[in-house]
């Protein structure tokens, strides 16, 4: 199991520490054209080359698993690096195989 | 014979079931985790029982829809299609009544060509599928056919066969599976569909979508048959297959194949089935 090094918290304030803008409760369309719901949305500041992250929490009505490959397609859709609060734990082999990020709950 | 005294077990457990609107590209990629073949979708967990029992029926997500419809759409749109909900790439399942038999069962999987029903009970419902019926042969079930009785001539298709031609080849014959020619190897629809839903396939199919398909059969993923006396029994054939595994046999030196689907579907089509004692 993949260990969680951050509280969501602490990796929210890290962000803005890092020139990232935070926003909450995003839509953002996908190459797909679709349009997406993201809990949580940080962009690099302006004239960066680093990659917007996107950030899942967990939805109580479904299952981890399913949290994290929504989470990992929609980053695909919207070129973001992808980021998955849970405090339960995930196979550790799915997370590096969706290249995904956990952070751990406040 | 019930399905409720033959197989009680399908009523208390899990049916996978993913939500009404998850996308193609999730509930693709849900499927291999574990391998399944199909996932129920309904609009909410709670209206489950009432919407089977209200319709009568219930809308499965599967490879072979999936398949199907890329097949129907255009390669510059296989991308966006991913992202489409999965209800557009999903069939319907009928809901046989609670005192439906096995040979009501078996019927309905004929009709479809579908090894899955749902059947209902007085206050709950369950998914059959056609692996819950070969661990029956020996108790509930029984034939005096030999696997060779129900082998069909392989499909092969040389390793570098483009994926867009196996996948016509597929419903063009209506089968599951093609054998990779000079080879023991297999290559179904789900693993057709785990290689699309790869991570990696997937990043490449964003960037060239009309390119999705273009890959050849020896690029995806196969399964090893399991190679069989044509002398075997069906029922001991089923102990070999383990449920779920899509696993199949081959005899005469791979040149005939035995699925599930003909260990249980063809004794009962040849009325070489006793089912519970009876034939």
């Amino acid at each position: 199991m993949r260990a969680k090094t951050k509280s969501f918290h602490e990796f929210v304030e890290g962000l803005k520490k890092d020139g990232y803008t935070v926003k909450f409760d995003v839509q953002l369309v996908g190459v797909s054209g679709v349009t997406h719901h993201v809990d949580l949305l940080a962009k690099p500041g302006g004239g960066e080359r680093r990659r917007k992250l996107i950030v899942g929490l967990k939805d109580r009505r479904k299952n981890p698993i399913e949290d994290l490959i929504t989470v990992s397609a929609i980053a695909l859709d919207v070129n973001a690096r992808p980021y998955y609060v849970t405090k339960g734990s995930v196979e550790d082999a799915l997370v590096k195989r969706y290249g995904i990020v956990l952070v751990r709950p406040d | 014979m019930l399905v409720r005294e033959a197989a009680p077990r399908v009523f208390s457990r899990e049916i996978p079931t993913v939500e009404s609107g998850t996308l193609i590209v999730v509930a693709g990629t849900l499927l291999d985790i574990p391998r399944r073949d199909i996932l129920l979708t309904a609009n909410t967990v709670e209206d489950r029982f009432e919407y089977v029992m209200k319709s009568g029926r219930w809308m499965a997500f599967g490879g072979y829809p999936v398949l199907e419809r890329i097949l129907t759409t255009a390669p510059a749109s296989f991308y966006k299609y991913i992202y489409l909900p999965c209800e557009s790439a999903s069939l319907f399942l009928d809901a046989l009544g609670p005192e439906s038999d096995l040979v009501d069962v078996l019927e309905t999987f004929n009709r479809t060509k579908f090894g899955y029903a749902l059947v209902k009970a007085a206050d709950s419902f369950g998914l059959i599928t056609l692996t819950d019926l070969l661990p029956m042969y020996g108790d509930v079930l029984d034939t005096d056919l030999r696997i060779a009785d129900l082998a069909e001539p392989v499909v092969s298709l040389p390793n570098e066969t483009s994926l867009t031609d196996a996948v016509h080849e597929l419903f063009k014959r209506r089968i599951r599976r093609i054998c990779i020619s000079g080879t023991n190897s297999f290559v179904s629809d789900r693993e057709i569909l785990s290689f699309i839903f790869s991570p990696e396939r997937l990043s490449f199919s964003k960037e060239f979508p009309e390119k999705m398909l273009e890959a050849t059969l020896g690029d995806v993923g196969s399964l090893e048959a399991i190679e069989s006396s044509p002398d075997v029994g069906a029922k001991e054939a089923s102990a070999i297959i383990k449920p779920g595994s899509g696993a199949c046999l081959t005899i005469d030196h791979g040149r005939s194949v035995v699925t599930p689907w003909d260990l249980v579907m063809k004794p009962f089509l040849l009325r070489h089935l006793k089912i519970g004692g009876r034939s």
